[in-house]
């Protein structure tokens, strides 16, 4: 009897304890939240760069802070066309065939850029920027171009327009970057037309690369100071992440949360670290004429918005830069784009999401690394 | 006779089976507050307003209470049964607030720019936030520093 009792107060005191051992895991992992530092910052790109670090480095905090800020004062400078001064301003004012001294930033993004136009077959193109001003989506309207040939309130872009600036002065891959003893340059294209009796040489917009370059700029400064748990998200669509720092993480992978193309509808969150993130969709800057939704992706084939079914892409890749053109890309593409994309992407993971009552994604994430919410139809990957 | 009959030993016994029942009701509770109510991103709990980094005000959509952290920042306050409206003043401009207590906030009007883009953003779950760059305006759902995209 005795024996019996001090079995079962031994069980007692075990299964106790397992109890308890798992009431303080389901408290560790839910309660944690890790001591970061985020700094925000509205001065660049015309949007807000979030730079976040969860390592301790002590004293170097504010050197870190002006390293940050100077390096995205310089890349905005480089890149903005919203500055007279920066090289994509002084590129698109100069003659045809002129040749400019630039700053290794805008060297560094013509390069990749070019890369890309010529990977993704042009979908992908900087020199569609005539095109994006016409439907009124560039932040910096070019005195080149007549107010009356672009949108207004009241009419779609002048047609002729349209069809001569999708038919000429796109060629990317014609213009020529270069080095020389420290200094980086590029030289203009050769090519003019003349239109309504003014003429225009090449005019680039690198809005869709550049803010993922300067998050991916933002993490590497970040790797300078030894700080590898982080992440430098530029805007809302561009993002470079580093490792999570949290107990709670799998494996420190971030849990990144990809808001839905469509209002008040669930959608997915992915596992990722290490890597590069954009996503590009039809309702980040868009208007209505007519009853027709008109998104700020141009087809410079077309001339025109996109009309493919995808709503939005995200993809993951070796880099934020990349993946923004990338999922720029895409969106011109359509879902076919995925086939057309070649070997050098081939390990870039992606999500397609259409829109239809439902949203319907179309992923190669593998199934332990997202979350798909039960209201999202999963296409074949 | 029936002393000789032999019972076998109970392994627990019913105090027991009690204690084990009541904890396994605790863990189980515990489990589905924190992993499905706490981890959920729907529901706002609150939302914050920063100026350049500096917080100005927050909600709690719990209490339904409105937090000034900025006395000083110029401000319009409207409050009814159903919604705060909030205009924060920028010398000659604004951005127009309107807190639903339901739980959603909404920038109804700005002056800050052409386009006038934050006016299309609205907070209706933790990820959303509305972002007003000419104002350095940032209003979002949660202090937890975690990336999302797009």
């Amino acid at each position: 009897m005795s024996k019996q009792l001090k079995t079962t107060n031994k069980s007692l005191i075990v299964v106790s304890a397992l109890m308890v051992a798992v009431l303080l895991s389901v408290f560790s992992t839910s309660c944690y939240a890790p001591s970061g530092k985020l700094m925000t910052y509205f001065d660049y790109f015309g949007t807000i760069s979030e730079i976040a670090y969860f390592d301790e480095i002590g004293s170097e905090e504010k050197a870190l802070s002006d390293a940050i800020q100077s390096a995205l004062d310089e890349i905005d400078q480089a890149i903005s066309l919203s500055i007279d001064s920066s090289d994509i301003s002084r590129f698109n004012r100069a003659p045809a065939g002129e040749r400019l001294e630039i700053s290794k930033h805008t060297f560094n993004i013509l390069t990749m850029a070019r890369s890309i136009y010529e990977k993704t077959r042009g979908a992908f193109n900087p020199a569609a920027a005539y095109l994006i001003d016409l439907w009124g989506f560039s932040p910096a309207p070019s005195p080149l171009i007549p107010a009356e040939l672009r949108r207004s309130a009241l009419s779609l872009p002048n047609k002729a327009a349209l069809d001569v600036f999708s038919s000429n002065l796109l060629s990317f891959d014609s213009i020529s970057v270069s080095q020389s003893e420290g200094k980086y340059y590029v030289t203009k294209p050769a090519d003019e037309i003349t239109f309504m009796d003014k003429t225009y040489s090449m005019m680039i917009n690198v809005g869709g690369i550049g803010k993922g370059y300067a998050a991916d700029i933002c993490n590497a400064i970040l790797a300078d100071y030894n700080v590898t748990h982080c992440y430098s998200k530029i805007g809302v669509s561009s993002l470079s992440l580093g490792s999570n720092s949290s107990p709670s993480s799998t494996n420190n992978y971030w849990k990144v949360k990809l808001n839905s193309p469509r209002d008040g509808l669930d959608y997915v969150s992915v596992l990722s670290k290490n890597e590069g993130a954009s996503t590009s969709g039809d309702y980040e800057n868009y208007f209505m004429f007519e009853g027709k939704r008109y998104c700020h992706i141009i087809n410079p084939d077309t001339g025109r918005p996109i009309e493919s079914n995808l709503a939005s892409v995200s993809v993951f890749g070796p880099s934020a830069a990349e993946c923004d053109a990338l999922s720029t890309a895409l969106m011109v593409m359509g879902e076919n784009g995925l086939s057309m994309l070649g070997p050098d992407y081939r390990d870039v993971k992606y999500i397609l999401a259409s829109v239809s009552d439902k949203i319907e994604i179309r992923t190669n994430f593998e199934r332990n690394k997202i979350d798909i919410p039960s209201s999202v139809i999963i296409k074949n990957g | 006779m029936a002393n000789n009959i032999e019972t076998k030993p109970k392994i627990f016994k019913k105090a027991d089976l009690i204690i084990y029942g009541a904890l396994a009701a605790i863990i189980l509770s515990l489990f589905i507050f924190f992993v499905f109510m706490v981890s959920s991103s729907s529901a706002l709990e609150n939302v914050y307003a920063d100026v350049d980094g500096e917080e100005i005000f927050r909600y709690d959509f719990n209490a339904k209470v409105l937090i000034i952290r900025d006395d000083d920042f110029p401000k319009n306050i409207v409050e009814d049964d159903q919604t705060i409206t909030i205009i924060l003043y920028f010398e000659d401009e604004y951005n127009k607030i309107t807190i639903h207590k339901s739980g959603s906030v909404y920038m109804e009007d700005a002056n800050c720019s052409v386009s006038h883009d934050c006016t299309y953003m609205s907070i209706k779950k933790t990820s959303d936030t509305i972002i007003c760059v000419p104002h350095k305006l940032h209003i979002y759902a949660t202090k937890e520093i975690s990336p999302t995209l797009g």
